[in-house]
């Protein structure tokens, strides 16, 4: 594997999981009430 | 007008889990890393990610926020959604496609993920012994019945027929739970089961180092040089940009009839641009730091570049040709074989459960039979569909026909409408307006432009340049051969059962009044 194709790898899984990292971060920290809360 | 919602999700991770999981399957792990070795290593995530970009969430904002708002205006199945948010009758014909998608693609996906839960048992039990690449075809070839039409039909644990009837029952027992206590409880455990899983066999994948010393060009090392070390030069072909925008397209379930299904089970303050943004990354983390390292670069170090080439880097060839052969050289073969194929069969019922909702809620919104008759129907339907591809089993002809159609021809056609009913009869404004209700994170200010022109210019040039490739009379592609060339009886039947599934759902949308009442 040459520098040029780790640092893609890299950046590109770097990317995406700090991305979903974040997501999850907001989503588990902003408020969730129980979505059937109304429901009939 | 009916606002009454009588099943729906629990949490928001309950849905993004659930959308998440509709979106990973098998493209994750098999036919990704196929695309970035195929289409100039590293350079192809360049186009993939601006396809992402551009392409992917554009289209799952989209869809998450028209979802939801057909939903409060009463309707759960896309004829009724796409109705009542653009106000014009004709509309709810758009959404018979995007009831046939998910259930044409469930006809075959379910024979697929039996292969995965086939293999996983016979790894699980040690009945898979193969030493050569032959041996490895042939043991997919018996399993498959690709050799001859109905041969897959035998009760033995060789052939795929139990392992079908055993998904099929797993399928309908949870999709019959409902949407909470069902597909939502289901996701929630095989998502992080499917995370563990796949982390454990990454671990091993990576940890293997050189496993024949004697030739220390096989190696793990080199496998992941021949996926990501880029070729620039690459990004100057135009079936890169189509390969890497068709992969973000599949692989996000965007144009499938399924986000609008499962965003309509959502309140008015439910945020949906998080919510879009989470499941969308989530199977980006799957596909890209999971998927992308793991399947080629096993195949390398033990078999080289060669090795690999020779048997073929597609979905298929990948999964249950090379695999295996990996496995088998490798230490704990037996227990990694069974862990990848339960992690695939996983994968690909969190997917398959998505595809049979939207035709449930179209059954109960347009009947108004019990839940308990509308899941029969569905599985009278279903069942005859699965069974077609299963028994037509012969070069997989059929599943091969379905698959190349529906991908092709009506998901693109399907995203396209909805990104244009989106970004120009609603309105873009109006739109956004829409999708930031309740939201915890805004979509950037450009996005305007790129849904408005960008988004649809993108996909109808796809839409276009397939067309162009298949109406290239001088190098016709085998679908058209199939067809039109040299007609080929299955392939013409997979083509009927698609147009018959299309009627039937259009006769029953005008027999319905249920989706002008509301």
């Amino acid at each position: 594997m040459n520098t040029l194709g780790f640092i893609l790898l890299s950046v590109s899984v770097f990317a995406v999981s700090a991305l979903t990292a974040y997501c999850y971060y907001k989503v588990l920290t902003s408020n969730d009430p129980k979505i059937d809360e109304e429901k009939d | 007008m009916s606002t009454k919602i009588k099943d729906g999700w629990n949490t928001r991770l309950g849905v993004i889990l659930a959308v998440a999981g509709s979106a990973v399957g098998l493209g994750n792990f098999l036919r990704f890393p196929g695309l970035v070795a195929e289409y100039g290593g590293g350079a192809f995530m360049v186009a993939y990610f601006i396809s992402f970009l551009l392409i992917g969430l554009p289209i799952c904002w989209a869809e998450w926020t028209m979802g939801r708002k057909g939903g409060l205006l009463g309707f759960n199945s896309a004829p009724g959604i796409f109705h009542s948010i653009t106000n014009k009758e004709h509309f709810k014909y758009l959404g018979v496609i995007a009831l046939m998608i998910p259930v044409g693609i469930y006809f075959y996906y379910l024979i697929i993920e039996s292969w995965c839960l086939a293999y996983a048992f016979n790894y699980f039990t040690g009945n898979i012994n193969v030493n050569t690449a032959e041996e490895a075809s042939s043991f997919f070839q018996e399993l498959t019945g690709i050799t001859k039409n109905g041969s897959a039909i035998s009760f033995s644990t060789k052939h795929v027929f139990i392992f079908v009837i055993i998904s099929l029952l797993c399928n309908f027992y949870f999709i019959s739970k409902g949407i909470s206590k069902g597909i939502e409880k289901f996701c929630s455990i095989a998502m992080p089961t499917l995370l563990i899983i796949s982390i454990i066999i990454l671990i091993r994948v990576l940890t293997l180092g050189t496993p024949n010393p004697e030739i220390p060009e096989n190696s793990i090392q080199n496998g992941l040089g021949f996926m990501w070390n880029p070729s620039f030069e690459a990004l100057k072909n135009p079936s890169l940009w189509l390969a890497a925008a068709s992969q973000i397209f599949f692989s996000l379930s965007v144009g499938f009839g399924v986000i609008i299904t499962y965003a309509s089970y959502l309140k008015e303050d439910d945020d949906v641009i998080l919510s879009g943004l989470t499941a969308a990354s989530t199977n980006e983390f799957f596909e890209v730091s999971i998927g992308g390292m793991m399947s080629i670069p096993a195949a390398i170090a033990f078999f080289g570049v060669t090795g690999l080439t020779q048997i073929g880097l597609s979905t298929f060839n990948i999964g249950f040709n090379a695999l295996p052969l990996v496995f088998d050289a490798m230490p704990l073969g037996d227990l990694f074989g069974f862990l990848f194929f339960f992690l695939l069969f996983l994968a690909a019922i969190t997917s398959s459960l998505s595809m049979l909702q939207p035709a449930l809620a179209f059954i109960k919104d347009t009947t108004q039979l019990s839940h308990k008759k509308a899941i029969s129907i569905l599985f009278f339907i279903t069942t005859l569909g699965a069974y077609f591809v299963l028994f037509n089993s012969k070069d997989l002809k059929a599943l091969d026909t379905l698959d190349y159609w529906i991908n092709n021809l009506l998901m693109v056609f399907l995203a396209t409408a909805q990104i244009l009913i989106f970004g120009w009869h609603i309105g873009i404004k109006k739109g956004l307006e829409d999708a930031h209700k309740g939201s915890k994170i805004k979509i950037p200010k450009f996005y305007n432009l790129i849904i408005k022109y960008v988004t649809p210019l993108l996909l109808i040039s796809i839409l276009f340049s397939w067309v162009w490739g298949i109406f290239n009379l001088h190098k016709p592609n085998q679908y058209i051969i199939d067809l039109f060339i040299e007609p080929n009886f299955i392939a013409w039947n997979s083509i009927g059962i698609l147009i018959i599934l299309g009627l039937t759902i259009t006769f029953c949308l005008n027999l319905s009044k249920s989706h002008t009442s509301k």
